[in-house]
């Protein structure tokens, strides 16, 4: 700066005109020409143009669509309501807790109307699924045809998407029933999507698993833990099917049963020799797995289950980091439709006095109103849904094991698909299709000898011949307790309108369909209401 | 761009033009003295130019001066603040002494952005408050100076918490919630933080209301611009002052409880012995000092002032409060012939703050009164001694909760301002003006291994983050002004950059083995080894301004006055095809009493003017699809890999600016030899392109959100201000002043098909999805919508009306009201200062009026519901025993909020002294701050929330703490710190 200060100082200062300052006063307040730009850079995160750049990259961006599902057992969104809806449990109004704008109350008494959370929730968490799935089929295609990636992987990638997203449709057609199919992410701007019917969805999701099954691997465990594989098509196919009569109009039972087939026979799967094992922390070795949620408590967070049904005081029993909800708990009805012997009431619900984790010691509730004072002692009796259930009323779901000082994500991993309910499809396929329920028992017994012992009376107790369609929905219900079946068993069963427990009336038969959400309605003109709503 | 670039670029023009010099020719030496016209004492600083040239210089101590002329002027310009400008033709004589006559408003310096304007010049809506009119007593933010003196300008902050911030709302709401707090310019400097300046370093506060006045600062200025000047030193002024003060500030207001037999009786609460008063429990009497101490001086070459200020803030909460050391040097030096002009400010504070925890008051309120602070039990070891009820919902020992945990901010900054101003020739002068800010905060929290409140169930918890923020500036600017005949010029060409860098880091975890250690070492901390530690940092995309600007200020006769100006400017934030905007404003003034009205006015202009003006968006990166960690990982063949994916917000490449457009008429009058006058203004405003993230269909998009401009909103109001001279004599004078404003928002239209929307989540216990508020298209903002609220039957429920008119106590069948409205109808200031021989008096009353208050207590703890006996309840006027309904919130918890406030009452004394004595000036005080407020609202304070923090739940933070939403105003929530009373003693020496 000195030297070129000397330099400047050298020139001639009075031979510049008054122009000449003008011209040199402008230059300095006119803006310079790189100091026009605007371009924003980004620190902190890339510009999606610039990822998918190798095999790397696309594949933590195809894990998105898996995380995609954690949200799963959330608090508040599908599951939730699917549970709520079937009547298997319930979230009562606690006094002043838990009434949430009467959200939980509508979705159990089917008194629903559209405008409760719980059901935009369910769709954003099911359509959040399926756009992933769609904007990942895109990404990934682009970057094969930039070379980025190889054919066969792109191949294998795209077949896994196009599972998962075949679930979330699944999932939509299940409860929502007619819901807009779109299969791709590059659509026009204001592109508003109508309706499809019901069946259309159905078509769709059979079509596409039907499609890529070829393609999938079929693996099962190891590498291939929690992965959309051949096995999980297959599985999801049953489901499907089995349902078709519901679904469609047209009942599929002997493609149900082959779908069933090709997961059992494939002899990956089998029945674990207990049933808990399929539920404990470290449930991943269970070989009952088709398609798991790996849920872990540091990397795959979401499964938040102590929360939302322990009662607060249960924080001393498990020594839970976090004070848990009071809000989840097992209809009466449902719980005593287990016997006394069956293991899977003991491992299904936390009931009676609580002791802290040393076993010894009360726990306590100082501002419980129960008529049995203040020590926490869940009681199966429900004295009401609203407005006053006593704060220690129902049996709490202890499905999954509830690891000593847990945080608030369990790190149980969540069955989507398990082996003993494709098992139950294949029972029931082959009983509709032989017109005979009783030819369900072979296949109830192994279940129950592994629930009740294997005593001679196990299976007389609850399911003999002649079986009636309600002892093996009874029974199905008794297995799949709390792994979101409970609403579409009822409704193929056509008992989901029944009067059931703390819901006194029969509901409509529209109610077998949820309402689409009106945040959705207001968005997307486009989209029709389902009837009854 | 490079920056260091650009700073060479400018310093080798600076150092360019500075040999611009024009040679020195003959001249001669005038000298004498300036005198007040009236009392005939000298005059410091009076500033005293040779006309035609750049030659000046100011008055000595005792008003002398000297000056060079050279040969062939021969004009002195005489000029001082608060005196008319005059000038003095020299004839033969060395020696002129020159009286001058003190000024009238019209003659006042008003501070317009990038320059200075006098009263009379001014064409737009411009407030100018004045040191000596800044409110007193323990003022520790800026915007506390002034509020309630600015007619359309509402500062509010509920409660006294002494880290807290004021809410600042310029004629209405005109953002969907990006841009709701004016612009703030600290010596020139753009979007400063209003802390690095204190209190006591400011020698004036301008707010330039209307869009033709805001518009010289384009893109930020749709909320309005307020401008902060420093004191700066004065040549032939050497003083050294000193300010102290201590101040006693108890709690104003607690909400009136249940007693502990009451409780009992009533509630059916359970009877633990004891009988605690948990309010004084978790309050005390916070004491307060503030020290400044400042020298300035100089002489016709250079000035200076330096300021040191310490101040040791306590709140009436225990464990809140503030320390802070302030320094500011500002150095002023006059080089080429007085031609150069070189101005350095640099300053640097230091800020410790106890944040603490206001939850105490809603733990405080809520508790059991019977139960004991602390217990000698043996289970409660595992609390440390303090009574708990463990497993029980939303249940806090207070002073727990203060005593087990902290909450600190340790806050830094630094900043450095250069500023050259070289005159090329008389009138037209070019400035160069360089500023870089740097900001840090560290903020810790720790709850111990004891606290049952955020403690992690006897783990420890803690949490940390550190942010860091560099803000740079250069701008340029050429300004020309000149006198041909009765028109006189002022143009301005200016070039403004600016950039504003963001990083911060920040984590939490639990489980720990030592307390002392608190989160200083997070080496102790197991949740950072078994990966249950948060861990979170980031770099915000550099937000950058350009833009030029340029103004023609025009006058003629000193009768008609119009001003136009236009700023293009550019934000890196906004989408690729709109980066740019133009601000364009016109306004234009007659000063009607010198066309035809003659004596009975001493002024009374008219003025109108049009704006526009813009908002930008709070985040960046809004115009770009972005991919990062998703915080989640997904199970690949025995690991789990982090997955990535979409971050935020749709992409929208359209994003731009928030849109004002706004009308300004005013009339500004003076009758009576000054002694009454005023001003009136109607000012009607509509905004459009809202920035407002906007629900999108889920097919197709990704995101359910995308950042678009859409949306209108409306604002009007009429604001009026009278001052009234009503006594003025040797040795008594009075003065009174009246501030009256209106406000009028409403809610044109949000986006196509909208109808309308509840918000504001009432919360936990039971009450989420309900709501508070909603918003509505053609309707006006703020609506507080509930239940129609009828009465209180005999069987204790409520009844409400239904749809059909009819009564029901089923709240789910109850018709939902507009109940009220959070935003104010209309505000009410007015000042009152007297002086009697050495003693002086200044009393400020504020009043607002039309807002109502949903009272959130009262919606929770007011019913004697059984299922909610383990709280204590509010036995406000509405407390009623028959009650004993589920919660529901109604009409019944609205309630109106207009109050009038004693806001601030100060006696100053100042003594007469001796010509020997050591001080110049020396003055004690005493000053009361809220002594009284008159109000029907039932809550701890009537002030206006202008905007929601969101829910609390279950000892959680509110949920929209961070970014409270500014379209759900009016909710007293459960989150508020209390309102305090404060007496202030202070002296004031100058030596």
């Amino acid at each position: 700066m000195v030297h070129s200060f000397i330099k400047i100082n050298n020139i001639n200062m009075k031979k510049i005109t008054l122009a000449g300052k003008i011209v040199i006063a402008a230059i300095a307040v006119l803006p310079f020409n790189s100091c026009t730009n605007l371009d924003e850079q980004l620190y902190s995160q890339i510009e999606t143009e610039n990822f998918f750049r190798n095999e790397e990259e696309v594949k933590a961006a195809v894990g998105a669509a898996y995380t995609n599902l954690y949200g799963l057992m959330n608090h508040g969104s599908y599951f939730s309501s699917q549970e709520v809806n079937s009547n298997e449990v319930l979230i009562a109004q606690r006094g002043n807790d838990w009434f949430d704008g009467g959200q939980w109350l509508n979705t159990h008494l089917h008194t629903q109307n559209g405008k409760e959370d719980c059901y935009n929730n369910s769709w954003n968490y099911l359509y959040g699924g399926v756009n992933t799935c769609n904007r990942l089929i895109l990404q990934v295609g682009q970057a094969q045809a930039k070379g980025n990636l190889d054919q066969a992987t792109s191949d294998a990638y795209v077949a896994e998407l196009r599972g998962l997203r075949a679930l979330f449709y699944y999932w939509l057609m299940d409860s929502f029933g007619n819901v807009p199919l779109v299969d791709r992410f590059d659509v026009p701007e204001d592109f508003k999507p109508a309706t499809s019917t019901r069946a259309q969805v159905y078509a769709f999701v059979e079509s596409e698993l039907n499609a890529i099954s070829p393609l999938l691997p079929k693996q099962a465990g190891g590498a291939f833990y929690g992965r959309f594989t051949y096995f999980a098509a297959q599985a999801l196919l049953s489901k499907l099917f089995l349902n078709a009569q519901v679904y469609t109009g047209t009942a599929q039972w002997q493609k149900a049963l082959d779908a069933a087939n090709n997961v059992i026979n494939s002899g990956k799967f089998s029945a674990t020799r207990s049933y808990r094992e399929n539920f404990v922390t470290q449930n991943e070795a269970s070989t009952e797995m088709v398609f798991a949620i790996p849920y872990d408590k540091v990397f795959a967070r979401g499964f938040n289950l102590p929360q939302m049904t322990l009662h607060y005081a249960s924080q001393g029993t498990f020594n839970l980091q976090e004070q848990p909800w009071n809000g989840y708990c097992t209809a009466t009805d449902f719980y005593n439709s287990y016997e006394s012997i069956d293991v899977r009431k003991k491992d299904n619900f936390i009931v009676g006095p609580q002791k802290t984790a040393d076993g010894v010691t009360d726990v306590v509730d100082p501002s419980a109103d129960d008529p049995d004072g203040p020590v926490l002692n869940y009681t199966p009796e429900i004295n009401m849904l609203a407005p006053s259930c006593f704060r220690q009323a129902g049996a709490r779901i202890g499905k999954y094991e509830f690891a000593n000082g847990a945080t608030a994500n369990l790190s149980n991993d969540f069955p989507i698909l398990r082996f003993s309910d494709i098992w139950l499809v294949k029972a029931e396929a082959e009983a509709r299709l032989g017109n005979n329920w009783d030819l369900v028992l072979p296949y109830t017994k192994v279940l129950r000898n592994r629930a009740l012992g294997i005593l001679p009376t196990a299976d007389a107790t609850n399911l003999q011949s002649p079986v009636s369609a309600e002892a093996f929905l009874a029974e199905r219900s008794r297995e799949v307790f709390y792994e979101g079946w409970r609403r579409s068993d009822l409704i193929r069963f056509g008992e989901f309108t029944k009067a059931r427990g703390l819901r006194p009336n029969d509901s409509s038969p529209e109610r077998q369909l949820w309402p689409i959400p009106v945040q959705q309605l207001n968005a997307n003109p486009n989209l029709k209401q389902n009837p009854g709503y | 761009m490079k920056f260091s670039n650009t700073l060479k670029k400018g310093s080798l023009l600076v150092a360019l033009l500075v040999m611009l010099v024009a040679a020195v020719s003959a001249q001669r030496t005038v000298r004498g003295k300036v005198t007040d016209s009236e009392s005939g004492e000298g005059l410091i600083g009076a500033s005293i130019t040779v006309v035609g040239t750049t030659r000046g210089v100011n008055t000595d101590i005792d008003g002398n001066y000297s000056v060079e002329v050279p040969a062939g002027s021969t004009q002195l310009r005489l000029a001082y603040t608060g005196y008319t400008e005059q000038v003095v033709v020299l004839g033969t004589a060395n020696v002129v002494d020159i009286a001058m006559v003190s000024g009238t408003k019209l003659d006042e310096v008003v501070v317009v952005g990038y320059g200075t304007l006098k009263n009379r010049e001014i064409t737009g809506s411009v407030s100018s408050i004045k040191s000596k009119d800044f409110n007193k007593g323990n003022v520790n933010d800026v915007a506390g100076l002034i509020q309630g003196k600015v007619p359309g300008l509402v500062i509010a902050r509920a409660g006294n918490d002494p880290n807290g911030s004021f809410n600042l709302r310029l004629r209405g709401l005109s953002s969907a919630g990006q841009n709701t707090s004016p612009l703030i310019v600290i010596d020139g400097v753009p979007a400063a933080s209003i802390r690095q300046v204190d209190p006591n370093d400011i020698e004036s506060i301008d707010v330039l209301k209307d869009g033709s006045a805001a518009a010289i600062y384009g893109t930020r200025a749709s909320a309005g611009v307020i401008i902060i000047t420093t004191k700066k030193g004065q040549a032939g002024k050497s003083s050294v002052d000193y300010a102290g003060s201590v101040t006693l500030e108890s709690i104003a207001k607690k909400i009136p409880l249940l007693s502990g037999q009451e409780f009992v009786s009533l509630a059916g609460g359970t009877d633990l012995g004891s009988n605690t008063d948990w309010y004084d429990e978790i309050s005390q009497t916070g004491v307060s000092y503030i020290n400044n101490l400042n020298m300035s001086g100089g002489s016709n070459k250079t000035t200076y002032r330096a300021s040191f200020n310490h101040r040791d803030i306590t709140g009436i909460a225990i464990g809140t409060g503030f320390k802070q050391y302030n320094a500011n040097v500002s150095v002023q030096q006059k080089a080429l012939n007085d031609r150069l002009t070189l101005t350095a400010n640099i300053g640097a504070l230091s800020r410790d703050a106890d944040l603490g925890f206001g939850e105490a008051f809603r733990y405080a309120t809520v508790y059991n009164p019977t139960a004991p602070v602390r217990s000698e039990e043996a289970k409660y070891k595992d609390t440390g001694g303090y009574f708990q009820f463990p497993g029980s919902f939303d249940q806090f020992n207070p002073v727990a909760i203060i005593e087990q945990g902290t909450n600190t901010d340790k806050i830094g900054n630094l900043f450095g301002n250069i500023k050259a101003d070289l005159v090329l020739f008389p009138g037209l002068t070019i400035s160069a003006f360089y500023n870089q800010t740097r900001d840090n905060i560290r903020h810790q929290e720790y709850y111990n291994k004891k606290a049952y409140y955020r403690g992690r169930n006897g783990q420890g918890f803690g949490v940390q983050s550190q942010e860091d923020r560099r803000n740079e500036l250069f701008e340029s600017t050429l300004n020309y002004e000149k006198e041909f005949g009765k028109l006189s010029f002022k143009g301005l060409l200016g070039y403004s950059w600016q950039e504003f860098q963001r990083s911060a880091f920040g984590t939490s975890a639990g489980n720990t083995l030592l307390d002392e250690l608190g989160v200083n070492n997070l080496n102790t901390f197991i949740d950072y080894y078994n990966g249950l530690a948060i861990p979170g940092s980031g770099r915000e995309p550099d937000h950058r301004l350009i833009a030029g600007f340029s103004r023609i200020i025009l006058g003629y006769d000193e009768t008609y006055y119009m001003t136009a100006s236009i700023r293009r400017e550019g934000s890196s934030r906004f989408g690729i095809n709109n980066k740019w905007g133009n601000f364009p404003a016109i306004s234009a003034g007659v000063n009607l009493n010198k066309l035809f009205l003659g004596e009975t006015f001493d002024n009374l202009k008219f003025r109108v003017g049009y704006g526009v003006t813009g908002g930008t968006p709070r985040d960046g990166g809004l115009s770009k699809n972005r991919f990062a960690p998703l915080g989640q990982f997904f199970y690949d063949a025995g690991t789990y890999r982090l997955a990535y994916g979409p971050s935020g917000t749709n992409a929208n490449p359209n994003l731009r600016w928030e849109k004002k457009r706004d009308i300004n008429i005013g009339i500004d009058w003076a009758i009576m030899n000054y002694k009454l006058s005023g001003s009136l203004e109607y000012y009607q405003t509509n905004t459009t392109d809202l920035l407002y993230p906007f629900n999108v269909p889920v097919p197709p998009n990704f995101n359910p959100i995308t950042w678009l401009n859409v949306g209108e909103l409306q604002n009007n109001g009429i604001e009026a201000s009278i001052n009234y001279n009503v006594l003025e004599s040797e040795n008594t004078s009075w003065t009174t002043g009246f501030t009256f404003s209106t406000y009028n928002t409403k809610l044109v239209d949000l986006y196509q098909d909208f109808k309308s929307v509840q918000i504001a989540n009432v919360g936990a216990p039971g009450l989420n999805g309900e709501y508070y508020t909603r918003i509505e298209k053609g309707a006006p903002i703020g609506n507080l919508v509930v239940r129609d609220f009828v009465k209180i039957n005999d069987d204790g429920n409520y009844v409400f009306r239904d749809e059909s008119g009819a009564e029901t106590t089923d709240p789910g069948k109850a018709a939902l009201v507009v109940a009220g409205n959070g935003l104010p109808k209309y505000d009410l200031g007015w000042t009152n200062s007297v002086s009697v021989g050495n003693f002086d008096f200044q009393l400020f009353t504020r009043g607002v009026f039309g807002h109502s208050l949903a009272n959130e207590y009262r919606v929770f703890y007011e019913s004697l519901d059984p299922d909610t006996k383990t709280w204590n309840k509010v036995k406000t006027k509405y407390f009623d025993e028959r009650l004993k309904a589920k919660n529901a919130p109604s009409s019944y918890q609205v309630e109106k909020a207009d109050f009038v406030r004693i806001e601030n009452l100060t006696v100053g004394y100042n003594f007469k002294l001796p010509a020997t004595s050591w001080f110049r000036k020396a003055r004690v005080f005493a000053n009361a701050q809220n002594p009284f407020v008159f109000t029907k609202y039932s809550g701890v304070d009537p002030e206006v929330r202008f905007a929601d923090p969101g829910s609390v739940d279950n000892g959680n933070r509110p949920s929209d703490e961070a970014f409270p939403n500014p379209l759900a105003p009016g909710i007293d929530r459960r989150s508020t710190y209390f309102r305090s009373r404060q007496f202030t003693f202070g002296v004031n020496f100058t030596f």
